[in-house]
Order: C-alpha cells, then structure tokens, then sequence
C-alpha cells in the first residue's frame, strides 16, 4: 500500500507524504492513513445569540453552542479569528469534548441549535459530522458558518444533517480569492448551489473592504448571479470591514459604501439585504410584500417580532426562513 | 485515540 494520502476533502486535495500535515492544520498521514488531528478538541466554545452567525431567517433570538478547532482550509489576509483558524491545533489551547458531550451541554444550556464556527468547520469535518448526527436524534438543530471551501461529495454528505448554512461569499473575482484568500471562487460557487439543492437553509455573508471588492458593479453582478442560481429568497449580509491580521491598513467599510452595496442587490432583486457590523435599519426584516416591519433588531437583541407561523403578521405573505 | 479522516485516497501519484 502506498504511504501518500490524497486529502479530498477541501478544494486544495493535499497530496501528503507519511507524517506531513495537511495545508489545513489539522490533518495528518501516518503510515497511509489519514487521521483528524482536532477531533474533540475544540479551541472555542461559547454560547451566542443565533443573530451573530449571522442567521436572521432562522430561529430568531434563540441561542447557538458554537464551537470551533484550529485551522483552516483558506488563509484570508483579513481574517478575524487569526489567532486559531491560522494556528496548529497543539499551538491553541484545547478542551476534551466529544460528540455526544456538545450535544449535553447545548441541551444543559437550553440552545435550539448547534453551530459549526469561528474557524473554518470543514477543518474538523469528522468532529462536526459526528456531533451533528447525534444532536439531530436529540432534536437539536445544527448550523454552520463556513467559507464554502468543501468538496462536492463531503458538503452533500454532511447535508444530510445540517439545517442552515451561512457562507461567506468573500468576493465575485478569481483574482480577490487567489491574492487575498489563497483560494478560488468556483468551488464556493459550487456550494452554494449545492446547499440549495440539498434543501438547506442559505444565507450569505459579504465582508465589504474597501478597494478590494466593493465596486458596485461587481456587487450587483454576484447579486444578480444569487438571483439566478439561488433565488430571490436567499437573506445577504453586507459586512462592515474593520482592519485586522495583514489589513490593518485599510480604513473601515466607509457607511455609504455599504448602503450602495445594499441598493444595488436590491436593484439586482434580493428580497432581504442586511448591513451588518453597523447600527442601522438595515438589520431589520421588512415584508418583500408588504414592506411593514416584520423583526426589529439592535445588535444581536430581537426588540420586535411580527412573524407568525412563518407569515407576515400584517398581509399574511410567507416570508422565507426557519422560525420554529 | 487518533479518529481516523474520512474522504481521502492512497494514491502513487507523484
């Protein structure tokens, strides 16, 4: 038997020699064989409002157990979680939790759902795999926040059990993914059609950085293209920028940037565009139909819920999402 | 106990 080991579980399909870690971190080949170097060995764990993933169609004001390894599959120069998602799992400092004991707690702590988060969850793909089977027996929901960098085969794998994703679409450019990602567009494209096909809640993140993606011509094609192969439905996050990791020296999203952002996916057709990481209207939920206001929010504090049954208290259309 | 990965080949590939 050969002693290489072709990773197929990331876009990246590390091509290992025995004893060599893949690019991720947190896998290793010893002897031909691949083992998981992260799982039950969670760096994070916390318990947060369901808002901050950010999920606003799904389950509003409940709370996530969210956990996280080290490592990651991309290595973005504007990362916010640094410090363990371009770490060595022995570098972090880790809790023993297995499966069945994130599940316990999340009940013990009274939250709806578990989430995949922090880091990149592919990572500790296993770890997540193995959680989220139990916890759909318990009746506990699982998500995920990911970057989307997920071979085909694992992500409809791993669907069988995951009833919400959110993903970064980071940028609409081959470029922006190869310079300031160390990755490629295609197979997060490729996901996100997947996800909506396998019949899982989507929402969408963009970090807008100012002179790297926020050309608005570029937003309202990526939006145009989400209309076309996701649908209308589909909640978007604008996301301030603030500078961290390699890209301190970029200013934070200017406002205006972001309220152009959000015109031009609606000029494009999205139903429900939402600014984050600022203060606004704009993280309210308003009727497609009826324009009322359906979910005041400030911060991650729902204020006001006008959703009823999964309907709109004031024209009775059906807004898209998980509400309980 | 090292959990075995899952979605991953032997290969002779250079």
């Amino acid at each position: 038997m050969s002693k290489k080991v072709l990773c197929e579980l990331c876009p990246t399909e590390c091509l290992l020699e025995d004893y060599q870690v893949g690019g991720c971190r947190a896998r290793i080949n010893k002897g031909g064989v691949l083992y998981s170097l992260v799982y039950g060995k969670p760096c994070s764990v916390a318990i947060d409002p369901i808002e901050k993933k950010p999920f606003y169609h799904f389950l509003p004001a409940t709370t996530a157990f969210s956990i996280a390894t080290a490592g990651c599959v991309l290595g973005c120069k504007f990362c916010q979680n640094w410090q363990i998602s371009q770490a060595k799992p022995e570098d972090t400092d880790n809790l023993d939790l297995p499966p069945d004991e994130v599940v316990r707690q999340a009940m013990l702590n009274n939250c709806k759902t578990i989430t995949y988060t922090y880091t990149e969850p592919t990572v500790f793909y296993e770890y997540m795999y193995d959680t989220a089977k139990i916890a759909r027996n318990f009746n506990v929901k699982n998500t995920i926040h990911t970057c989307g960098y997920i071979n085909e085969k694992p992500l409809r794998e791993l669907s069988k059990y995951m009833d919400a994703a959110d993903v970064d679409l980071k940028a609409f450019t081959e470029d922006f993914y190869n310079r300031i990602c160390g990755g490629r567009l295609k197979p997060v494209l490729d996901t996100l059609v997947t996800l909506r096909q396998e019949g899982v809640w989507l929402e969408i993140t963009n970090l807008v950085i100012p002179t790297l993606n926020d050309d608005a011509k570029t937003i309202k094609k990526m939006c145009m293209w989400i209309v076309k192969n996701l649908g209308a439905d589909v909640p978007i996050h604008f996301s301030r920028f603030f500078p961290y990791y390699k890209l301190t020296n970029l200013p934070p999203t200017p406002v205006e940037t972001l309220r152009d952002a959000r015109s031009a996916a609606m000029d494009a057709g999205l139903r429900y565009v939402y600014i984050g990481n600022m203060r606004s209207e704009a993280e309210n939920t308003y009727c497609h139909h009826c324009k009322q206001l359906l979910i005041a929010r400030i911060g991650y504090a729902v204020t006001q819920n006008n959703i009823s049954g999964g309907r709109c208290k004031f024209c009775g259309a059906a807004i898209p999402g998980v509400w309980g | 106990e090292p959990k075995k990965a899952m979605f991953w080949r032997n290969t002779d590939e250079a």
